[in-house]
């Protein structure tokens, strides 16, 4: 199913207004979920659930969440994810713009990091593989 | 009024926005089958804490002119904590918008800041809709007066 | 008085839905002193047996093994009000089953009028979080699970009787 960007994105858009109760000018390519939209763990399984009925494919969990990589001893020192484990990162997500989070790379930071346009990205690659 | 969800009305602009409290105390019956081991209010019930306020926020806004405010749906509800026998809700919900008798409203309780849970109401005011010889609208609006001031005293003379 | 919104089980098939019936009667302390004058159902006791019958359905998929709650509600739409003498019919099926959680869509019918549509999303508690330890005690759920006629009507996808799992 060959969906355009456009159509990606509307779609996005439309699964996270009913997952997070905002409104459709709040959900912009660059708003993070977390803290733009105010998003948390409860509603990441929620946007799972409406992504993988929108888009019928299927997000396993650690493809949004990398929890392994991020609680990894070889990845993360004094609460800082190390150059290998940014590799790691890049290689597991590589749909995500990891520019902003490398300048800073505490590991709280991380699940603040994901936007919308970042979401549209991975809908995307799951798509064309 | 069974299944009271609200204690007390701390705060009301009627018609527009209102703020209630409400403490689950141990004896709550339900309590012992939600659950056995693990006692909090009930999810639904934090919900219908909302509703109750909202209720009364759009009932004294129109003087209880209509005898029912129905709940026609809800929306991104999102329950985020539980409350335990001796914790406080503070409730607060106010108007988003009014279309004609169909009333959106957006309310959360919060625990010490920390919310519990969040929704998007849509009330109807309307009628019984019973036969006119029947006066059931005007028996059921003075009911609700009455159960209003019953509940939450003179909260209307203090705010108006 | 127990925390029950519905009278019992009328169907169920483990992974794929749960039926049930809710009898909306005068003598129901909620019903006759929520709105005087007007006795009717909260719907969000609507809700509760909606919940109720969704949760257990999400439950039994993992053999009651996780703690099952209700974290949120997608959407609510009622469409009448539950009176005195409706038979409510609760037809919930599950939607999207994870690890973490799962959600469930639902209908309620008083005769062949459509009453209420509702969404639910459940949420099974890690470890640790929030409480140590199962949410019921043992024999707990067994005993509710038989007053509502679960175990009566509850068969697998093959059409097997559901068992009276041992940790219940």
């Amino acid at each position: 199913m060959a969906l355009s960007q456009d159509e990606i994105f509307a779609k996005v858009q439309e699964a996270l207004i009913d997952a997070l109760g905002v409104d459709d000018d709040e959900v912009t390519t660059d708003a993070t979920l977390v803290g733009d939209l105010g998003a948390e763990s409860i509603d990441f399984l929620d946007i799972v659930f409406k992504l993988e009925k929108a888009f019928d494919i299927t997000i396993p969990r650690e493809e949004l969440s990398p929890e392994d990589v991020l609680t990894n001893t070889q990845y993360v020192q004094d609460g800082k994810v190390t150059a290998e484990g940014l590799v790691e990162l890049k290689t597991r997500m590589p749909w995500a713009d990891l520019s902003e989070f490398e300048k800073n790379p505490r590991v709280e930071n991380f699940g603040n990091l994901l936007t919308v346009g970042d979401l549209c990205n991975y809908v995307e690659a799951k798509l064309g593989a | 009024m069974k299944y009271r969800q609200l204690d007390k009305i701390t705060s009301l602009e009627p018609g527009k926005k209102i703020s209630a409290e409400r403490t689950l105390k141990a004896d709550e019956e339900y309590l012992l089958d939600h659950f056995p081991r693990f006692p909090v209010m009930p999810g639904v019930m934090m919900l219908e804490a909302l509703y109750q306020a909202a209720i009364w926020m759009i009932r004294s806004g129109d003087d209880f002119k209509f005898p029912l405010v129905l709940l026609r749906e809800v929306k991104s509800v999102k329950f985020g904590d539980f409350l335990a026998p001796g914790e406080t809700l503070q409730i607060s919900a106010e108007v988003l918008k009014s279309d004609g008798n169909l009333t959106t409203v957006k309310a959360n309780a919060a625990k010490e800041g920390r919310t519990t849970v969040s929704a998007r109401l849509v009330l109807e005011r309307c009628s019984c809709r019973d036969p006119e010889r029947l006066n059931t609208d005007q028996d059921v609006s003075w009911r609700a007066k009455k159960q209003f001031l019953e509940m939450f005293g003179p909260v209307l003379s203090d705010h108006s | 008085m127990r925390w029950f919104w519905v009278d019992r089980f009328t169907e169920f098939v483990s992974g794929s839905h749960a039926h049930g019936i809710k009898n909306v009667s005068l003598d129901e302390e909620v019903v006759d002193e929520y709105s005087p004058g007007f006795p009717m159902l909260p719907p969000t006791l609507v809700l509760e047996g909606i919940a109720q019958l969704g949760g257990i359905l999400v439950s039994e998929h993992f053999e009651f093994k996780k703690r099952c709650v209700l974290a949120k509600v997608g959407k609510a739409v009622y469409h009448h009000f539950a009176r005195p003498g409706d038979q409510l019919y609760y037809q919930v099926k599950m939607d999207s089953v994870h690890e973490t959680g799962a959600t469930v869509s639902a209908t309620s019918s008083i005769g062949n009028t459509l009453h209420a549509e509702i969404e639910l999303m459940f949420a099974f508690l890690e470890e640790g979080r929030f409480t140590e330890g199962p949410l019921f005690g043992p024999g707990d759920l067994e005993a509710m699970l038989r007053l509502m006629n679960f175990f009566h009507v509850a068969v697998d996808a093959s059409g097997n009787p559901v068992p009276v799992y041992d940790c219940l």
